[in-house]
């Protein structure tokens, strides 16, 4: 129906310690008072500082109904790899919702990044001491 | 579509091509900046830049044409998070989710309530957070009956409101 973008950012600090964040203004032509995932703690970010974070975008009306971020770290926490962790977030919406919009990106505490989307192509950023400057990955459903 | 290693940290990761959020976290960060801080620079850059239309002021009318904002920041150390919902009238929604991290015992502010926290605790506001691209948006939306919209199971269905319940579902 309409796209629904979200900054939703990741940090490991030099202390190995772990933040996340999202800001958005949500979807447009939302009805008055309506909330999406953006300000949903386990929805549209989370991070557990043992295990990693995660960061999800879409449409967050549906996908606030599965904690996706949540999902994510607590898989990772069991021992799952972020491509694995994120794939099967995205899978379980799909599976319920095959017409969602929507993509997570998840990030463990050795540094290593994945993303799974579906319904759309996403594309996330990473800026890491190995890159000269941000690089854009590209994640296809 | 590889799991992809990085070297050390820090690391700054962000949803889409917000390159220049992602450069402002990771200056940040590198400049010896907290996790938290750094989400702070990086997700304030895309407010202040409107990324895609779709972050901070300007954007995504609501049904009357109004701008609000959603904003969410966690510590994963403490386990500490702050988050505004619905918050009208004020554009720095990280600057106010952290503002409730740190100065409350609190979760989640919602609503005209979470701005009025914001501009008490330092933040400016009120501001009118549409834009002349939003209201053309809104208006054009309005002209084109409202559609589309968000609304099931009402009557009228291809028209603007006011909505009232249809039956066929009893």
């Amino acid at each position: 129906l309409h796209s629904h973008d979200t900054i939703s950012m990741a940090v490991i600090d030099r202390m190995g310690h772990i933040a996340v964040g999202t800001s958005t203004n949500g979807a447009t032509f939302k009805i008055p008072g309506r909330v999406g995932d953006g300000p949903i703690v386990g929805s549209s970010a989370y991070a557990v500082e043992e295990v990693g974070a995660c960061c999800a975008t879409g449409d967050g009306d549906i996908m606030m109904r599965f904690l996706p971020c949540y999902q994510v770290v607590e898989s990772m926490r069991l021992g799952m790899d972020p491509k694995l962790a994120a794939n099967d977030a995205i899978a379980r919406i799909a599976k319920k919702f095959p017409d969602f919009l929507g993509a997570v990106v998840a990030l463990n505490k050795k540094g290593e990044h994945a993303g799974a989307c579906h319904g759309w192509t996403f594309k996330y950023s990473v800026r890491s001491p190995a890159m000269k400057d941000v690089e854009v990955f590209t994640v296809l459903p | 579509h590889e799991t992809v290693q990085s070297e050390e940290y820090p690391l700054v990761v962000s949803t889409w091509p917000f390159v220049e959020a992602v450069r402002a976290a990771w200056k940040a960060v590198d400049g010896g900046s907290s996790a938290v801080d750094a989400v702070v620079e990086g997700c304030s850059t895309c407010e202040e830049l409107r990324c895609d239309g779709t972050v901070g002021p300007g954007g995504s009318p609501d049904e009357n044409g109004e701008t609000t904002i959603d904003a969410l920041i966690m510590d994963g150390l403490t386990m500490e998070v702050g988050a505004v919902a619905a918050m009208r009238y004020v554009t720095d929604g990280i600057k106010a989710a952290k503002l409730v991290m740190r100065h409350t015992e609190h979760t989640l502010l919602v609503g005209e309530k979470a701005s009025e926290f914001a501009i008490s605790m330092g933040l400016p506001g009120p501001t009118n957070l549409s834009s002349p691209e939003s209201m053309e948006t809104w208006t054009k939306w309005k002209d084109g009956r409202c559609q589309p919209n968000f609304r099931k199971n009402v009557s009228p269905a291809n028209s603007c409101g006011p909505y009232s319940p249809t039956h066929y579902l009893q």
